[in-house]
């Protein structure tokens, strides 16, 4: 008896570790080529190698003339960090007067803001543009960062409706009771009990800010001012020749501050969507 | 009821977003033509207020590798250095998104002044977003010394809309290493497409694992067209007829029979990226490649490869390989400084130190007297590349010929077809018939939708 369930379990356990690793292959590879000499990496493709080398890390941080990787591991950071800070105020403020709050036309604003959601980001695209170019702001980090103070994410606010939702209304009652008004029951009660999901919020953020590539390409001209995912793709030349030690090797340093943040607050995150009402 | 009612509110909004995005993007290009018009007018003017000829900003935009990065900054900076009054923004991202940027850039009138472009010139010509050059050929650009076919391949409807940053030609690549290893010497450089066929079964089976050749696919049918008297497409007509097809298919098949090429599930594995090429990978000796693709696939490779002209049609006694544009830079038809931006394409291709900085990234010079002043300095490899477009910038007996209209889609055609007649699920014959009829059909849809 004890036996055998000690040996189901072993089954699990190495198919488990099994499938595991072979997700983790990719990002393994990845690690090992970019300690490999340019030349080795395709040609023997292999996790191991006759030679090791750092080359394609010091080559590949010092990218372009003027200017290194220091310059966009900075630049995303900075981004990131607007994103996450801006995020978490004012969505969650938003989220607050959705969820408790009354005023006229609610559903409406609720639908609408729900509708931000829906619509194609590329129909959007080209106003968009026009718009920050007529303020002069292409070519700046405004027009990644000034949108989040305006809590244009409408899936977190979403998300926060419907924490909010879940905390009892008896808690708001007696604030007021103890002479809280509006602002007060969402800084005394409200935040300190959604600490789940704003850390969801939080993380959700930095990832996405982290990983974009598609609104940072388009509104970033000059090299001085890319972040980490623009400066990896100058090393790719789909019809020419690409670095592509280079690529790995720098793709590995900007995967550690996402892992790193993943890692830190991972259980959090489940927390937070658990208790969002958003079941699967 | 509740729930109709909010329903309903949301799909009445839908439709008024929707609506309304639509509208306000045709508004907004309309309306952009006129504010930028104002926009850039307005910066025209301030610029001649400030300076009288002086202070300009130009933006060049390109897409490219780290190497290329590198290269093209040094030229700038000599180009800053000697026009004190010129600042150029540098925007150079890689390959991905590059389009899609310039797209947007596009649509809301905020395009740099100087803009790299590939094949697809054409079609940015046809959306009348370039500047035409005409008025600064002999002023502010020399072409003189530019290669003919290569002005012709930016020339459309009679103006020129760009200049060409390097040429190209196809060739073979020959993998030495491994034909020595197969106890094959290596052919001459005047070889047939007989010695083609016999020497390619013998590495195949001198070796293990290694065939002779991988197909040349699409790129080797224009070649083998043009070492016939014949092309694919040019203004207006098909120049060839299904029995070419035929014959093409055939020398293919015959080589996969014999040994020569490499056997279905190989080629089909083929990548388009020189890393991941099948000759850098070992599984084939020898595969059709642009010249100036030599040193990616080169240092891919501890390998040492050659860079061979196609075989030769015995009868004929021609190679058919040109010259092809690799890339360009065209300037923006609203550009408030057409001029400069001339002259800084025009130091970009003719200027003696500028390519020399420059070599081979893009291609081959244009430019004749520059790129025999490169082949006298050039590194190894490079020499390789030049003396290679100088042969056949010399010997070249075929005119340059664009791109078929509709052009992904007919090489995906080429492609299935091929894939067809590797696993015999027709005969040569039946799937030539088939890839003709298609590809005419094709071709009257897309010539159609441009009138």
């Amino acid at each position: 008896m004890d036996q055998s369930t000690n040996r189901s379990r072993l089954i699990t356990h190495v198919l488990i570790i099994l499938i595991g690793a072979g997700m983790l292959y990719p990002v393994i590879w990845m690690v090992t080529a970019s300690f490999k000499p340019e030349t080795l990496i395709f040609s023997s493709p292999g996790l191991f190698s006759k030679e090791w080398t750092l080359d394609n890390y010091i080559n590949g941080w010092n990218v372009v003339r003027d200017v290194n990787f220091s310059q966009f591991f900075k630049n995303s950071f900075l981004i990131s960090l607007i994103a996450v800070v801006a995020n978490l105020i004012t969505c969650s403020m938003a989220a607050y007067a959705f969820a408790r709050l009354k005023f006229p036309l609610k559903k409406l604003w609720f639908a609408c803001m729900l509708m931000t959601i829906m619509l194609p980001a590329h129909a959007t695209l080209i106003p968009q543009y026009t718009i920050f170019h007529n303020l002069d702001w292409v070519n700046t980090i405004l027009p990644l960062t000034v949108p989040k103070i305006l809590a244009t994410d409408a899936f977190f606010i979403f998300l926060m409706v419907q924490f909010f939702r879940g905390i009892p209304r008896e808690l708001d009652e007696s604030a007021i009771m103890d002479g809280c008004g509006v602002f007060q029951i969402y800084t005394r009660i409200i935040m300190p009990l959604a600490v789940p999901v704003l850390i969801t919020t939080a993380i959700f953020t930095f990832i996405w800010t982290w990983d974009d590539f598609f609104s940072q390409i388009l509104y970033l001209n000059t090299v001085d001012t890319f972040t980490v995912p623009l400066g990896l793709r100058l090393f790719l030349d789909s019809q020419g020749q690409s670095s592509w030690g280079a690529v790995f090797a720098m793709s590995v340093l900007s995967l550690i501050p996402i892992t790193t943040v993943f890692f830190i607050f991972q259980r959090y995150i489940v927390e937070g969507i658990a208790t969002t009402g958003i079941k699967g | 009821m509740r729930k109709v009612y909010l329903l309903f509110i949301l799909m009445l909004f839908t439709t008024v977003v929707v609506a309304c995005s639509s509208d306000s993007a045709t508004d907004d290009t309309t309306e952009d033509t006129n504010s930028e018009g104002t926009t850039e007018s307005a910066e025209e003017t301030e610029d001649e207020e400030a300076s009288g000829e002086e202070d300009v900003t130009l933006r060049v935009a390109w897409w490219g590798g780290q190497e290329r990065h590198d290269r093209s900054l040094q030229v700038i900076e000599m180009y800053e250095e000697q026009n004190p009054h010129v600042t150029i923004e540098a925007e150079y991202s890689g390959f991905d998104g590059y389009f899609d940027k310039l797209n947007t850039q596009l649509a809301a009138g905020n395009a740099p002044d100087v803009i790299q472009f590939g094949g697809n010139l054409n079609d940015f010509v046809l959306r009348d977003v370039i500047l035409p050059l005409d008025d600064y050929v002999g002023n502010e650009l020399d072409t003189s010394l530019h290669s003919e076919s290569m002005l012709d391949s930016a020339t459309f409807d009679g103006n020129l809309y760009g200049v060409t940053l390097g040429t190209t030609a196809w060739g073979v690549l020959v993998n030495k290493t491994t034909l020595e290893e197969a106890g094959v010497s290596m052919p001459s450089k005047e070889w047939t497409w007989d010695d083609f066929k016999e020497i390619t079964p013998e590495v195949t089976e001198n070796i293990d694992g290694t065939y002779g050749t991988g197909d040349f696919s699409e790129d080797g049918f224009g070649v083998f067209l043009a070492q016939r008297d014949k092309y694919t497409y040019l203004d207006g007509e098909i120049g060839f007829g299904v029995e070419d097809v035929q014959d093409w298919f055939q020398l293919w098949k015959d080589l996969r029979d014999s040994g020569g090429a490499a056997v279905a599930e190989v080629q089909v594995s083929a990548t388009q990226t020189p890393e991941q090429s099948l000759i850098v990978q070992g599984d084939v000796a020898m595969e059709s490649i642009a010249s100036n693709q030599l040193s990616a696939y080169s240092s891919a490779t501890e390998d040492e490869f050659e860079l061979y002209p196609y075989p030769y049609n015995s009868e004929t006694g021609k190679n058919g390989v040109s010259l092809r544009p690799s890339q360009y830079f065209a300037a923006y038809k609203d550009t408030p400084h057409p001029e400069e931006s001339a002259k800084f394409m025009d130091f970009f291709v003719n200027n003696v130190e500028a390519t020399e900085i420059l070599g081979n990234d893009r291609g081959a010079p244009v430019n004749s007297d520059v790129r025999k002043n490169l082949i006298e300095q050039a590194s190894e490899l490079d020499e390789k590349v030049y003396s290679y477009i100088d042969l056949v910038s010399e010997t070249s007996d075929a005119p340059y010929i664009p791109n078929l209209p509709g052009y992904n889609e007919n090489t995906q055609l080429f492609t299935e077809t091929e894939q067809i007649i590797y696993y015999d699920q027709k005969s040569v014959e039946q799937a030539s018939e088939d890839y003709f009829e298609e590809l005419l059909s094709n071709i009257e849809k897309y010539t159609s939708e441009e009138e």
